[in-house]
């Protein structure tokens, strides 16, 4: 036993003696009674909805004789797209928002007053006057992205995950689910008052589950990706544990703020389908990507190749693609010891794509996998943002991204502008910056 | 929950939590992190409180993949202890102190899971097929991470606190 052993005993017993033990067996009840209300609200409500709802679901004009409320513009915008959240190398490092009116970057922990903690999933409003972002699952702190007055705290009814704003830049959603990926409720926040309401989902009873993630289609209905629980497979690797065997995607869900369910549309019925569907590992794009009342998704049928095509939700169609683009051989500069005996030489030699993953094979024989995100820029091409995470160890390195066009697939190298390597940036339309911003920001172009 | 039940799990709670809280608080660094963590666990035990057969494994296995999980989507880091003083001489009796804060320092500045894998090596000391069967990974994996974690502590601060010399004149 050596003395760092002995001195990191002693420093770990120090912080473990430094907590104040709260009873919090009562509020630990209060929580649970909170999840199961949940749950049953979705059986109940479901199992009476389920004969009414369920197959004329499919058929029939979902959103009666609002459809108009969906447009159906040009597939993307025409301006150009600007990162609007920066995520810095220094993992420490706080992330950067883009100030609209200047142009500048600044610290998001300062803008949204976090002290002595960093502030996550940070995510700036449609018309980038607002930011958001979580120091922790249970509270969500909003402020104008010019940093002007204070920011708005919001206690949440409970952990929340993945806030993602509203198309009109006035509500927040947060999912909420015992599980990862698993969609329980939806958390609303209306950001000029912080007033939060907890949707509960009534879901499908057809052996379907709610997944992750959770956007809207427009500022009074939400979407929500839609699974068949019967149907499991392997989605990184043919070696995968149950554990990490997921159900089949089968779509996506559209409910209104009351949670009632007005829309499913199947995936089965798009041209992205085909008789090994289940298997292809079709995928949303990030969040945010829901544009008009379609969206952006993508599959890697088959290692080293990308699928992307835009859904028009409303009617199930797709509008634009399927296109194919070959995914770049990737070569990751591994950050690891090369002195604990288990990555002497850890560098990334082969790469391919499966299921959901891209993965790659590292010298010492791990595997590290990447959900392979994508980003729908506003001038109507997508960028693939390729951010590892090694799965088994725990860090991520940066690798390169591309940009695809969506209507050759053709896919280009890009360079991120600013620090912006080890996470997702986030991207807005320059629109809405002041001139002399427009001229200051980073862009996309 | 029936009120004889409530009462069972509302004792066990009261029992159970100091041992507990220390070991979220040794993962978080933070009063409010640890609460929050440990109140997640506990609300995940209630609807299997009669089905469980060892509450504390449970909550503690919970409160372990629970702080693993929780951030990794970002993989974010966070640091709430402040910059150390200058390193002390080496024949400075107060240095074992600064080592500590150097370690502390060190410690909130590592991966969640590496963290995670440090406390049940070294706060709990579990084996590492202890520690592989409570994280859900292979021995092979806690070994590796808890290699990477000591390097880490050791190369990121070596400079400031000169570990191997404390280590060799010791």
């Amino acid at each position: 036993m050596t003395m760092m052993d002995d001195e990191l005993r002693r420093a770990l017993r120090e912080i473990a003696d430094e907590g104040r033990p709260v009873d919090l067996g009562r509020a630990a009840l209060a929580g649970a009674r909170r999840r199961r209300r949940a749950h049953l609200g979705v059986a109940s409500v479901a199992v009476v909805a389920a004969a009414a709802i369920s197959l004329p679901m499919m058929l029939a004009d979902p959103l009666g004789t609002d459809h108009d409320r969906v447009a159906s513009p040009a597939p993307a915008g025409a301006g150009p797209s600007v990162v609007t959240v920066h995520y810095q190398d220094d993992v420490n490092a706080p992330p950067l928002v883009l100030d609209p009116d200047t142009g500048d970057y600044r610290s998001v922990d300062e803008v949204l007053e976090t002290v002595g903690e960093h502030a996550r999933w940070v995510t700036v409003s449609p018309d980038l006057r607002q930011v958001a972002g979580m120091p922790n699952p249970f509270r969500l702190r909003i402020a104008a992205t010019t940093g002007e007055g204070a920011p708005t705290v919001v206690h949440l009814p409970g952990a929340g995950r993945d806030p993602v704003w509203s198309p009109d830049s006035r509500r927040i959603a947060l999912t909420r689910g015992v599980h990862r990926t698993q969609v329980d409720s939806v958390i609303v926040v209306e950001a000029a008052t912080g007033e939060t309401t907890e949707v509960r989902l009534d879901a499908p009873t057809d052996n379907t589950g709610l997944r992750e993630p959770v956007d809207w289609l427009d500022p009074d209905h939400l979407v929500v990706t839609t699974v068949d629980l019967t149907d499991r497979h392997p989605m990184a690797h043919e070696t995968a544990a149950a554990s990490e065997r997921r159900p089949v995607i089968t779509g996506m869900a559209v409910f209104d703020l009351d949670g009632t369910l007005v829309q499913r549309v199947p995936i089965d019925q798009s041209p992205l389908a085909g008789s090994d569907q289940p298997h292809s590992g079709l995928m949303w794009a990030p969040h945010s990507e829901v544009r008009d009342g379609r969206v952006l998704l993508g599959r890697l049928p088959e290692p080293g190749t990308l699928e992307l095509a835009v859904l028009d939700l409303t009617t199930g169609g797709v509008v634009l693609g399927p296109v194919t683009a070959t995914l770049p051989p990737v070569t990751l500069p591994a950050d690891v010891s090369p002195e604990d005996g288990y990555q002497s030489s850890a560098r990334a030699s082969h790469a391919h794509a499966h299921g959901l993953y891209r993965t790659a094979t590292i010298d010492d024989g791990q595997l590290y996998r990447s959900p392979l995100p994508v980003a729908w820029l506003h001038d109507g091409t997508a960028l693939l943002e390729a951010g590892w995470y090694g799965f088994d160890t725990g860090f991520e390195v940066p690798a390169e991204s591309h940009r695809v066009d969506l209507s050759t697939g053709t896919m280009d190298p890009v360079d991120l502008p600013g620090p912006a390597t080890s996470g997702i940036p986030q991207f807005g339309d320059s629109a809405g910056l002041s001139p002399q911003a427009r001229d200051r920001a980073i862009t996309i172009r | 929950m029936n009120p004889g039940t409530e009462a069972e799990y509302l004792d066990f709670v009261a029992q159970a939590t100091p041992s507990l809280f220390r070991i979220a608080y040794a993962l978080t660094g933070r009063q409010q992190d640890a609460e929050d963590l440990l109140q997640t666990a506990l609300e995940r035990l209630v609807p299997r409180w009669r089905r469980v057969d060892d509450p504390m494994a449970y909550v503690r296995r919970i409160m372990y993949h629970e702080h693993v999980g929780r951030w990794r989507r970002w993989g974010r880091r966070e640091v709430t202890v402040p910059a150390l003083a200058d390193r002390a001489a080496p024949d400075d009796p107060a240095q074992a102190v600064v080592l500590r804060q150097a370690l502390r320092q060190a410690l909130q500045e590592l991966g969640p899971r590496q963290r995670a894998v440090l406390v049940l090596r070294y706060l709990e000391d579990r084996s590492e097929a202890e520690v592989a069967d409570i994280l859900g990974c292979s021995p092979k994996t806690v070994a590796s991470q808890a290699s990477r974690a000591l390097h880490r502590l050791r190369t990121r601060y070596a400079g400031r606190l000169d570990l191997t010399v404390l280590e060799e004149t010791r």
